[in-house]
């Protein structure tokens, strides 16, 4: 007699990137560092580099960004992860070299070694994560912080007679020669989320090519220094920052339309 | 007379207040006093510790390698700090969150239900008073009545409403640690 067996066909449809460790990470509720490192992992693990990556982790709230990443990293002194990155890259130039940087990490005090790394054409790829503070110091104002903006240490909101405006690295950086891919995202809802991994995707090929100097930009929250609740934090992003900090495609070279 | 204490816990337990209180305290005596923190990057949760040394001398060094008396506030201090503490010395632990007993030998552990005896008081945040208290029955050093006096002189004006709390947090610490027998 013929016996029909029904089984239930399981199938996975989400996990964790083999390129994220189980490592819980110590970021606040609502720190959008978490989405960011997803995209990233997930972008090494579809590209298939996870063991040819290097990782350079900056100083700030990602400072311990390499206990998260199951690929080899180091931490670079403030600012200086473009420095190290560019002699990594030269010494092992078939390896994957990726800078993951705040606001205060790379246009603060390492505006030198981000606009030289750009500058020189380094074969690098940066991921700039810009939530217009000082994370982990406290709140204060960073060279991002946007005019008005109160802060730990612009209590009254930047002004511009004694602090000037916020520095719009994606476009600063779209001016050099060497660079062949800056462009800016947005972390702040599903689909800017989504253009965000394929901006991350195209960075990484990039670097594959040989083009130069590749930097995705990341809008990101800070709901903890904000003072505001995390889904408060990603409506004041679209609101505030979306305007000084256009979402867009800066400097590509003509040779990534074929990557 | 000298004798060197830890504070260890997540951040947001108050683990630096309440060394800061024990610091007052003594200098209220007259006392020769140093307070020195450690804290991770964390904007929110992380370790947060600080080494309180207490003497009639002068200090050499806020730094302490094997501490007298060590208030451990949840699992993560316990499992680093537990090793250092000295022979014979005292190790208070918050057994409302610390479910696995050290297990020194040659020590005294002091279990005290810390979070749930502030929580019945009425909030969590007395957790460090009860700890405070709960440890100074042990370290005669630093009367209660000293700290009672450096609540009321560097509690903040913000929360001063907070006073009464704060004391009588200190106070069932105390009366919890001397019903106990030592193990």
């Amino acid at each position: 007699m013929l016996q029909v067996v029904a089984q239930p066909i399981m199938q996975t449809v989400y996990q964790r990137p083999e390129c994220l460790t189980d490592h819980h990470t110590h970021y606040c509720p609502g720190c959008t560092h978490g989405i960011a490192h997803r995209l990233l992992a997930e972008a090494i693990d579809e590209l298939g580099i996870r063991t040819q990556t290097v990782l350079v982790a900056p100083v700030g709230c990602s400072v311990f960004v390499y206990d998260y990443f199951n690929v080899d990293a180091c931490v670079a002194a403030h600012g200086r992860a473009p420095a190290m990155a560019t002699g990594l890259k030269r010494v092992l130039p078939d390896r994957m070299v990726i800078t993951y940087q705040g606001d205060g990490d790379l246009v603060s005090i390492g505006a030198g070694e981000i606009l030289h790394a750009a500058a020189r054409g380094e074969h690098i790829t940066t991921i700039f994560v810009n939530n217009a503070v000082y994370g982990m110091t406290g709140g204060q104002m960073a060279p991002t912080t946007l005019v008005g903006q109160k802060t730990t240490s612009s209590a009254q909101g930047r002004s511009v007679s004694s602090t000037g405006y916020p520095i719009r690295m994606s476009e600063l950086l779209s001016s050099l020669d060497g660079t062949a891919y800056i462009v800016r995202r947005s972390l702040h809802d599903p689909a800017s989320i989504r253009k965000a991994k394929k901006a991350i995707l195209t960075a990484l090929k990039v670097q594959q090519a040989g083009l130069g100097f590749g930097m995705v930009e990341l809008l990101s929250t800070c709901p903890t220094n904000w003072g505001i609740a995390p889904d408060k934090a990603l409506e004041w992003l679209e609101t505030n920052m979306l305007p000084y900090y256009p979402v867009g495609d800066y400097k590509v070279v003509p040779e990534v339309a074929a990557l | 007379m000298q004798v060197a204490l830890l504070i260890s816990g997540f951040g947001g337990q108050g683990v630096m207040f309440a060394g800061q209180l024990l610091a007052y305290a003594a200098m209220e005596q007259q006392l020769e006093v140093t307070w020195i923190p450690s804290y991770g990057p964390e904007m929110r949760g992380g370790t947060a510790h600080c080494f309180v040394v207490i003497s009639d001398k002068p200090i050499g060094s806020p730094l302490v390698r094997h501490p007298d008396v060590a208030l451990l506030m949840n699992t993560p201090s316990v499992h680093k700090y537990e090793a250092i503490v000295a022979a014979g010395g005292l190790v208070v632990y918050n057994q409302s969150l610390i479910p696995v007993a050290p297990t020194r030998t040659d020590v005294t552990l002091l279990p005290i239900p810390a979070t749930q005896e502030a929580e019945s008081l009425g909030s969590p945040r007395l957790t460090n008073m009860v700890m405070l208290g709960a440890a100074m029955t042990r370290v005669p050093v630093v009367r209660l009545e000293s700290l009672y006096a450096a609540l009321e002189a560097h509690l903040p004006a913000h929360r001063r409403d907070l006073l009464p709390a704060n004391q009588r947090a200190l106070h069932i610490g105390a009366t919890y640690a001397q019903q106990l027998v030592p193990s």
